[in-house]
């Protein structure tokens, strides 16, 4: 019997999200556990600052600027990626988040809020599977991670745009998975819970603190906490699992 | 920053269920990953044969014969690992099954099949959960993991008594996971669809089994050995903020 492998050692990944928080975490740790990593992201200087930590560290990496509500940004993303890596073996889809005003009461809520949250945290999901799955599926392989969130199950008042954008991921998630299985590609979810980025931090105000008492583990995650579930998740020590949303967040969802 | 860490090696881990099947196959998985593994199931024979398999490759294997709906029998399991090993870090739940695994009419379930199935897929969980975490919150640490089934969420009118011990050991878990999370002992379960046991395959005849297997999205049913994955993940530090939860390893939602 042979162990499972949770290495990436020779597998091609891109992050979206990858310049900060979460996804940063993911990608530097991705690239230290043997992946080639592509990162994909708005913000430029950080993107290439994370680039060349990898690099400096000895990974392969390569900085993509990309915005990933746009369809065309989104096809050149994997076009590049392809093309520098030669495969496609693993998507995380990190790019996603609440905003600087997360809690939006809805009578209060325009539009433009709600069209902006759908956009980049389900929207963007969708973009981004369809360019990489056309890879995975002719590859007849591949991994993709979604970011959920706690949001997507527990009632949050004042969110309801983005509860409704991570709930619309979660369900996304299964029946894409249903639909892709039979090409050998994986799809599945990391649902994080309250997590100590910078974001969320200014987002939440007092209510961080609040929210962070309650974790039974005692403590809010950490961006390295979903590193052990991503690389289950990407490499062949969850083979048999897909359509899964699984909760990082010191306690039951 | 460091690469998680999903290494079993050196922990103590309590393996019931481990005479056959998916408990069989994680406890080899979890010793060839260098744990020290307690060989707990009823079937002594079954047990030394497993316990042998391990030590003639150079693992740690003990043999404590078991039955898990006996409160007395799980306590001296529970002595006889502390005894040899002096800690518990790991416990995988993996007793349990729907009996004979025959698909069973609700009108023909009979009063006892109910309460064998109760006792042995969702009390003896419990018991095990608090022979062994009595041990576990006094040293603050150790992950328990209990195999459920995806009868516990997926409706099978045949599957009925099977189904709701499962869905309750679901709820009993993340219950627990609050209770525990303040000693630093986490609970969480693994739900396997089908899997290609010897006790599967004879319940539900040849016909049945390729019939579920392609209602599968990834196209087979699991061997015992998927789910060493999941396993590891959750026995190691590389979960350490993950309690509470259920995670299904079943080829896909179906």
């Amino acid at each position: 019997m042979s162990i499972p492998a949770f290495s990436l050692e020779g597998k091609v990944a891109i992050v979206t999200g990858g310049s900060r928080g979460i996804g940063r975490t993911l990608a530097v740790g991705f690239a230290e556990a043997g992946a080639c990593v592509a990162l994909a992201a708005r913000g430029v200087a950080e993107l290439k600052a994370t680039t060349q930590e990898i690099t400096a560290q000895g990974g392969k990496a390569l900085a993509v600027p990309t915005d990933v509500t746009n369809s065309t940004q989104v096809s050149e993303m994997v076009e590049r990626a392809a093309k520098e890596f030669g495969r496609i073996d693993v998507l995380v889809n990190c790019a996603g988040g609440a905003g600087r005003t997360p809690m939006i009461p809805l009578l209060d809520m325009s539009e433009e809020a709600w069209d902006a949250i759908l956009a980049l945290n389900l929207k963007g999901v969708y973009l981004c599977c369809r360019a990489v799955g056309r890879v995975m599926v002719e590859q007849r392989s591949g991994s993709i991670i979604n970011f959920s969130s706690g949001s997507a199950t527990r009632p949050v008042v004042g969110q309801t745009h983005y509860c409704a954008a991570k709930a619309g991921v979660n369900h996304f998630t299964r029946v894409l998975a249903a639909e892709w299985g039979r090409y050998n590609v994986r799809v599945n979810a990391i649902s994080p819970g309250l997590t100590a980025t910078r974001s969320t931090k200014e987002g939440l105000g007092p209510l961080y603190e609040k929210y962070a008492k309650a974790i039974p583990l005692g403590r809010a995650g950490q961006p390295e906490d979903m590193l052990g579930v991503a690389l289950l998740l990407a490499s062949e020590a969850s083979a048999h699992i897909s359509g899964v949303i699984i909760p990082v967040g010191g306690g039951p969802e | 920053m460091s690469v998680p860490n999903f290494s079993v090696e050196g922990k103590v881990t309590i393996v019931t269920g481990s005479s056959r099947g998916i408990g069989k196959a994680l406890a080899l998985g979890f010793a060839e990953a260098g744990a020290s593994v307690v060989l707990a199931a009823r079937t002594v024979s079954e047990l030394e044969a497993n316990a042998q398999e391990i030590t003639a490759k150079g693992g740690k294997a003990l043999v404590a014969p078991t039955d898990v709906t006996d409160r007395a029998q799980l306590s001296e399991m529970v002595q006889k690992t502390v005894k040899e090993f002096g800690r518990i870090d790991v416990l995988l739940n993996v007793a349990g099954g729907a009996g004979d695994r025959q698909l069973r009419p609700p009108l023909e379930i009979t009063e006892d099949f109910w309460d064998e199935l109760q006792d042995r897929n969702l009390k003896s969980v419990f018991l095990c959960n608090q022979a062994v975490a009595r041990v576990m919150v006094e040293q603050r640490s150790g992950s328990i993991i209990n195999i459920s089934s995806m009868s516990g969420t997926k409706p099978v009118a045949y599957e009925a008594a099977a189904g709701a011990a499962k869905a309750g050991v679901n709820q009993l878990t993340r219950a627990l996971a609050i209770a525990w999370a303040p000693f630093n002992v986490r609970v969480n379960a693994i739900a396997p669809g089908l899997t290609l046991t010897a006790r599967a395959t004879r319940g539900l005849g040849p016909e049945l089994v390729e019939k579920y297997s392609k209602d599968i999205p990834l196209g087979r049913a699991a061997q015992p050995e998927d789910h060493l994955g999941p396993a590891m993940f959750l026995a190691s530090d590389a979960s350490a903020f993950i309690t509470g939860i259920i995670i299904p390893s079943d080829g896909g939602p179906q």
